[in-house]
């Protein structure tokens, strides 16, 4: 058993992955650090990523974070590319994402390129499930995945610099500079990405069975975050925080392709600019957000050869939002709280098909009001109700609506049972009513009906402390906009389906000392069926495509004094590519590991991180998307420094 | 895996011992490779090809085979004979001798396999969009092309691309009249082009109803061209589909025969062996129109159907095919696209005679029989 354990170590790494200098010093004694919940979190399903891992995998990008360490599914066209998240069996659209309070997926297609955000631009990110989204925003008829930065008041002075280095020509630089003072604070960070992504794989589309390299898949993205805040006084605090990633990325063919030359690029920039305004009292306090959230995304496939050059597609989508939002709380006594706010969205957006010199041009308006009553009636029995109205175009929405309960039958014993309700809206996206062609005005919004319950037990036994908490969720779509294929390949959005997915979803975690060696163990796996309910549908009871039946991850993390690893370990089960369920339109299940080692050098009150990591260790070749190549066996190794010099601590 | 009992002995009175044994279970299954399914190998006489186009970008296309004295469906014959899948968007086929040439649309290639036993003989690569292929003699055949501008020359023997004709339009259907292949302009253009085979050189245009599709040729060494009038959200918009009846000799237009419904799309014109009834599918883009169906009308009529030979009757008409030997009417139901499509087999007399289920959106017939 030693000599097992021994392997183990040895072979698992140490480390806290490449990139984690980056963060503040974070040690495995701080995961399970828990606080009193305040009365507005009581019986939402919310999962909130830890701070280790976020120092772990603050070298990626948060589709990899998602997919390591939640029961979220993410379809991803490879590394780099796009990646979208999907809860419980809804679409990628169905998941909405938040940055600092701001709903930042596209208008135009409903979605946030999870590529595109960086987990070092994130000191916060918390997983909203089923209608505990609503706490949030609405149109999550899957959950919300919420972003946040916040201050640290006793910065001081640090810099931070990282270079990390890996295979397929992947270099990423970071740089993160912070400064406190008094009542300012700020703080700022760079980060430089780049990657050849000419990876090998193994070639059994074609018909060539032999390994080779992947084509036109380079790509290079760079980004800065600058945050400043400022206390007014000690009832009252200002903030700006700007954030924009740029991306250019060719994209690769599928894996059967063998035409001629061909050139397909996408280039992407996200700008997303939010002031805050905050006053305290002493049982009230008031929040005003007002800010832009721009993207702009420019598409181009082209073929070559001795006749010339051919434009297959040649796009430009642009959207600006400007979004604002004034939150009041008042707590009437501590244990009950009343929440709203008033959120005015104007949106102007643009698609272009340069080509055919076609496109659209559109404004939305959008307003929304919330309130919500939270109450700990005893020790043992909490609960909320909230209620939201929309307003889109001046058209008043369905209502939405949501209840929750959570019951610790025990006090003090670790036993926590919560159960949500709630019926939610999304409204179509602009693609889906304007786009030319296959673009229908006459959409519905899509409703869903909520509901989940579930178990919590946190124990902590001879020293090793045990957590396990199960969900099942169920959830009941009306009007589900699909896009479905039409003649010529052109394709429609209708809504066509009733769908419903239900699921369970088991998360459980081990930590505890050996000696002088720190061990935690996670782990998640959710069950998910989503099935097409529409009575006179020919694929009635029928999975719907790329929705894995079966989703698990689990995590090793060891640390010894300056050493600490981990061994990382992610299972997608196999998904439809067609309506019917039959074995032979499966994508295989696929399975990744993943080792990290690291080692810190501490220089006075400054830090020197190395790093190892090394991903896909058992070298599988697997395929997320249909025919779409991922890389095999690959490594990083990355070198930091932080230097710190404290403030006003 | 052998484990001697001994030396990896596992303690599962401690927590450490649950922890390797968990690591050890979950590491296990999943470190093996994935197997390949095995190949299957086919000898077949007479039937008919039935193409599944899949899905685009899907990568799914298959082929399927269907022998109708037998009653025998056999789908996925390509990827369970070579271990490989066709690609993106199987278009179209053409038989020539012993081989079938595949054209793969948004995978730019031609697959060619043994009509036999459905091996995997070279692959023609390096094209643009191909879109359908008209072999000429042993040693050249014309593609058409969606995108590129030309169409490309390429050799049925060597599997290589030999020289390309430039047209300054895309290519769709062909068709080899004496000295000249036809060629139709379809996507949002609205021209016929000839051009002459032995200096592979275009000739001349012709202006016909918009986006002409599909192209026959009768008893009467008449060119029937269909067309199916564009699509409403595109650029120049939609315009009454027509069917065209030309003459090669002069290179012009007998007669014009227009459709009433403004939203009729047809497709797919074949005809029968005996080249005096036309055959066409009458639909929309993406949705059915109230008389939507497979239409049939002799070459000497004087009007269009007024209503259909076979209705839709809810279905998805997709693809259409009329057997050689016998004149009965192949049609496929594409359902919803994203699930294996049917197959309908009527006879000239429009009663259905059997129907099945092949794979993903059934797009086109191509029949192989030994003699006629």
């Amino acid at each position: 058993m030693r000599r097992l354990l021994a392997i183990l170590f040895v072979i698992c790494p140490f480390a806290k992955g490449i990139g984690q200098s980056l963060a503040d010093t974070v040690r495995l004694h701080e995961v399970f650090v828990t606080s009193a919940r305040q009365v507005t979190e009581r019986a939402f399903y919310i999962k909130s990523i830890d701070s280790i891992v976020l120092a772990n995998t603050s070298g990626t990008d948060l589709s990899e974070l998602l997919q390591k360490y939640s029961f979220l599914y993410i379809k991803s066209y490879g590394a780099g590319g796009l990646s979208t998240a999907s809860f419980r069996g809804t679409s990628a659209s169905h998941t909405q994402v938040l940055w600092n309070g701001f709903n930042i997926n596209s208008p135009l297609w409903g979605q946030t390129d999870l590529s595109m955000m960086p987990v070092f631009f994130t000191d916060e990110v918390s997983l909203f499930y089923g209608s505990s989204s609503l706490a949030k925003t609405s149109g999550g008829l899957g959950g919300c995945i919420s972003l946040n930065n916040s201050p640290d008041w006793n910065a001081g002075t640090q810099l931070s610099l990282a270079q990390t280095a890996g295979s397929f020509g992947y270099y990423l630089s970071q740089l993160k500079a912070g400064f406190s003072r008094n009542r300012f604070v700020s703080s700022t960070r760079l980060f430089y990405d780049r990657a050849k992504n000419n990876f090998r794989y193994y070639d059994n589309a074609s018909g060539l069975f032999d390994y080779i390299r992947q084509k036109n898949a380079d790509y290079h993205k760079e980004g800065f975050l600058q945050e400043v805040y400022y206390k007014i006084s000690s009832r009252q605090f200002a903030g700006l925080k700007v954030m924009s990633v740029w991306a250019d990325r060719n994209l690769p063919p599928i894996m059967s392709f063998s035409g001629a030359s061909r050139y397909e690029n996408q280039k992407d920039n996200m700008l997303n600019i939010i002031g805050e305004w905050k006053y305290y009292s002493a049982n009230s306090n008031l929040t005003f957000h007002s800010g832009l959230i721009r993207n702009s995304l420019s598409y181009i496939l082209t073929n070559t050869n001795p006749g010339g050059t051919f434009v297959n597609y040649d796009t430009e989508n642009r959207s600006n939002v400007f979004a604002n939002k004034l939150n009041f709380q008042h707590n009437f006594t501590p244990n009950s709280v009343l929440k709203t706010f008033v959120e005015a969205n104007f949106t102007s957006a643009r698609y272009s098909d340069l080509k055919e010199n076609t496109g659209f041009d559109v404004q939305q308006s959008d307003i929304n009001l919330q309130s919500s009553f939270h109450r700990i009636f005893n020790p043992a029995v909490s609960g909320y109700l909230l209620a939201q109205q929309k307003m889109l175009d001046g058209k008043l929405m369905p209502f939405i609506a949501a209840a929750g309960l959570e019951i610790q039958p025990w006090i003090n014993q670790g036993l926590t049972i919560r159960a949500n309700m709630g019926r939610n809206l999304h409204v179509p996206n602009l693609n889906d009513r304007y786009f030319n062609p296959g673009g229908n005005h006459d959409l519905k919004p899509e409703t869903g009906y909520q509901a989940d319950a579930g178990v919590q037990f946190v124990k902590t036994l001879n020293n090793v402390r045990f957590q396990l908490e199960v969900t099942g969720f169920t959830a009941w779509i009306n009007d589900w906009i699909l896009w479905h294929p039409s003649e010529y390949r052109y394709w429609t959005a209708d809504n066509v389906q009733q769908v419903f997915s239900r699921g369970a979803e088991v998360n459980a975690g081990l930590k505890g000392d050996l000696g002088s060696v720190t061990w935690q163990l996670k782990g998640n796996y959710a069950f998910t069926r989503t099935t097409n309910e529409e009575s006179e549908s020919p694929s009635k009871g029928m999975q719907l495509i790329y929705i894995p039946k079966n989703v698990s991850n689990l995590q090793l993390f060891l640390e010894k004094g300056t050493y600490s690893s981990s061994i990382s370990f992610h299972n997608t089960g196999s998904r439809y590519t067609s309506t019917t369920e039959s074995e032979a339109y499966q994508l295989p299940s696929y399975f990744l590991l993943d080792f990290a080692l690291g080692k810190k050098f501490d220089i006075k009150q400054h830090a020197l991180n190395f790093n190892l990591k090394l991903n896909n260790i058992l070298n599988k070749q697997y395929q997320v998307i249909e025919q779409r190549a991922m890389p095999g066996r690959n490594f990083l190794v990355g070198l930091s420094f932080n230097f710190s010099k404290n403030g006003n601590q | 895996m052998v484990i001697s009992k001994n030396k990896y002995k596992v303690n599962l009175s401690t927590v450490e011992g649950w922890l390797s044994l968990l690591l050890v279970f979950l590491l296990f299954p999943f470190s093996s490779c994935e197997d390949e399914a095995p190949l299957k190998q086919f000898q077949v006489n007479e039937g008919v090809f039935i193409l599944n186009e899949g899905n685009y970008t899907y990568g799914n296309a298959a082929l399927s085979f269907y022998n109708p004295d037998k009653k025998e469906l056999t789908n996925r014959i390509f990827k369970n004979t070579n271990g490989f899948p066709i690609g993106d968007v199987l278009q179209s086929m053409t038989i020539a001798d012993s081989l079938a040439y595949l054209v793969v649309n948004n995978s730019g290639k031609i697959l060619a396999i043994s009509i036999n036993t459905f091996k995997h003989k070279g692959t023609i690569s390096g094209l643009v969009s191909p879109r359908q292929m008209l072999v000429l003699s042993a040693s050249k055949a014309y593609v058409s092309d969606l995108y590129d501008k030309s169409v490309s020359i390429v050799n049925p023997q060597t599997y290589t691309k030999t020289g390309s004709i430039p047209l300054g339009k895309s290519s769709e259907a062909m068709l080899k009249w004496g000295n000249y292949v036809f060629v139709t302009n379809w996507s949002k253009q609205n021209t016929l082009q000839r051009i002459d085979i032995a200096t592979d050189k275009f000739v001349d245009s012709m202006v016909v109803t918009k986006q002409p599709n599909s192209m026959v040729l009768d008893k009467n060494n008449k060119i029937w061209v269909l067309s199916d009038g564009g699509l409403a959200s595109l650029p120049g918009g939609k315009v009454k589909a027509c069917l065209t009846r030309i003459d090669p000799e002069t290179f012009k237009i007998e007669k014009e025969f227009v459709f009433p419904d403004l939203n009729a799309a047809p497709t797919r014109l074949c005809m029968n062996n005996g080249k005096d009834s036309l055959y066409f599918l009458n639909g929309s883009w993406g949705s059915s129109v109230s008389n939507g169906g497979v239409y049939r009308m002799s070459v000497s009529d004087l009007a269009l159907p007024a209503s259909p030979w076979i209705p839709e009757s809810g279905k998805l008409f997709y693809a259409l095919g009329v057997d050689p030997r016998n004149g009965n009417v192949y049609v496929s139901d594409a359902v919803d696209y994203m699930q294996p499509g049917w197959v309908y087999r009527y006879s000239r007399e429009a009663v259905l005679l059997d129907s099945f289920k092949t794979d993903i959106i059934p797009s086109a017939f191509c029949f192989k029989y030994q003699k006629l």
